[in-house]
């Protein structure tokens, strides 16, 4: 396996098959060193390749190895374009017939997927029921599909029990339900449960106690902490503050004890 | 009054690989009924979750239930 140099990659290919008598696409290059330029003469080192001679030249598989030298040219030609360009042209070049069924298996597969998924928000909904029944507090359930979540609409009268102290009760049953969904369900969804207007009347209560404590941080200069929340909940805090220039919102602490923190706005002073 | 074994079983039993090894041992300390739970190795991580919420959650839905137990309710998983 004889190497060659030259002052750059191609140059020394063609010097090579020059030495060795052979066509470009007689052979596979295998480039050593890429050379440097320098800079007025110093520093200068010469690219360095090595060149095999391939076992069948030319005649048994001519496309092959045209495509290979094609390739290796392009390789060498644009040294900054990624490598496995070439490849992937190959096979999409090869196997046409291959892609397409794997395509029209990838549909089948969401289509079963989506159905699946229907079944197990049907279980889901049992599962929910199943619970509160046997907390004495009987539930309809009523499901909504959105983009990307799916929502539980529970109808009782015994409200209070179902969201329990700080909506504790409602907060756990919607974990155990997006961990019975991630489980069983394919893909992402966010379920979300809601008894009456909790959720819409929360976020409210919630939008008001973030103006009203981002008006406290504005008059005295220090942050503020606000109670520990679940992730949607401070969310729907930081969005509500994400347009106040004045002050910053963070989180800090470990779920589910994290709370918000809303302190002055020190990033940009005028 | 809720039953408390049978709210375990509905909560968890979904949640489970091999539902038919559960088992739920009740018995009473000086201050507690407590609730053992055993499961099969491999649904233990289910039923515990990451960081433990999944078992905080069932905790969290399990002790809001009312009872006529003079006693709070703890429950065990091993």
């Amino acid at each position: 396996m004889p190497t060659f140099e030259g002052s750059s990659i191609q140059a020394a290919i063609e010097n090579g098959l020059k030495q060795m008598k052979l066509q470009r696409g007689a052979v596979n290059v295998q480039v050593i060193a890429t050379g440097k330029k320098g800079f007025l003469g110093f520093g200068r080192k010469p690219a360095v390749v090595k060149l095999d001679k391939l076992p069948e030249p030319a005649k048994k598989k001519p496309v092959a190895t045209e495509q290979q030298a094609k390739s290796v040219a392009q390789r060498t030609t644009t040294k900054s374009a990624p490598v496995h360009r070439p490849v992937t042209a190959e096979i999409k070049r090869q196997k046409p017939t291959q892609l397409k069924a794997t395509a029209t298996e990838v549909l089948d597969r969401t289509q079963r997927r989506r159905s699946d998924n229907a079944a197990v928000l049907q279980q889901l909904k049992d599962y929910i029921t199943d619970i509160c029944a046997s907390l004495k507090t009987p539930v309809t359930v009523k499901v909504t599909q959105k983009s990307g979540q799916v929502i539980y609409q529970l109808g009782t009268d015994k409200e209070g029990l179902v969201i329990g102290k700080h909506g504790r009760m409602i907060n756990s049953l919607q974990y155990l339900a997006q961990t019975y969904f991630n489980q069983h369900g394919h893909g992402k969804q966010r379920i979300v449960l809601n008894v009456g207007n909790y959720r819409q009347r929360r976020e409210e209560t919630l939008q008001r106690l973030a103006d009203k404590a981002a008006m406290e941080v504005i008059a005295t200069g220090k942050p503020y902490l606000l109670d520990d929340m679940p992730s949607f909940e401070r969310k729907i805090i930081h969005q509500q503050l994400a347009s106040n220039a004045h002050v910053q919102t963070t989180s800090e602490g470990k779920d589910p004890h994290r709370y918000v923190i809303i302190a002055p706005n020190t990033s940009n002073k005028f | 009054m809720v039953d408390i074994d049978h709210l375990i079983k509905v909560i968890v039993e979904p949640l489970c690989q091999y539902p038919e090894k559960l088992n739920i041992v009740q018995h009473e300390s000086d201050r507690f009924i407590e609730f053992d739970l055993k499961a099969d190795p491999s649904d233990v991580g289910r039923i515990i979750g990451r960081q433990g919420h999944v078992v905080q959650a069932i905790r969290n839905i399990v002790y809001a239930a009312k009872t006529n137990y003079q006693k709070r309710v703890r429950l065990n998983i091993n």
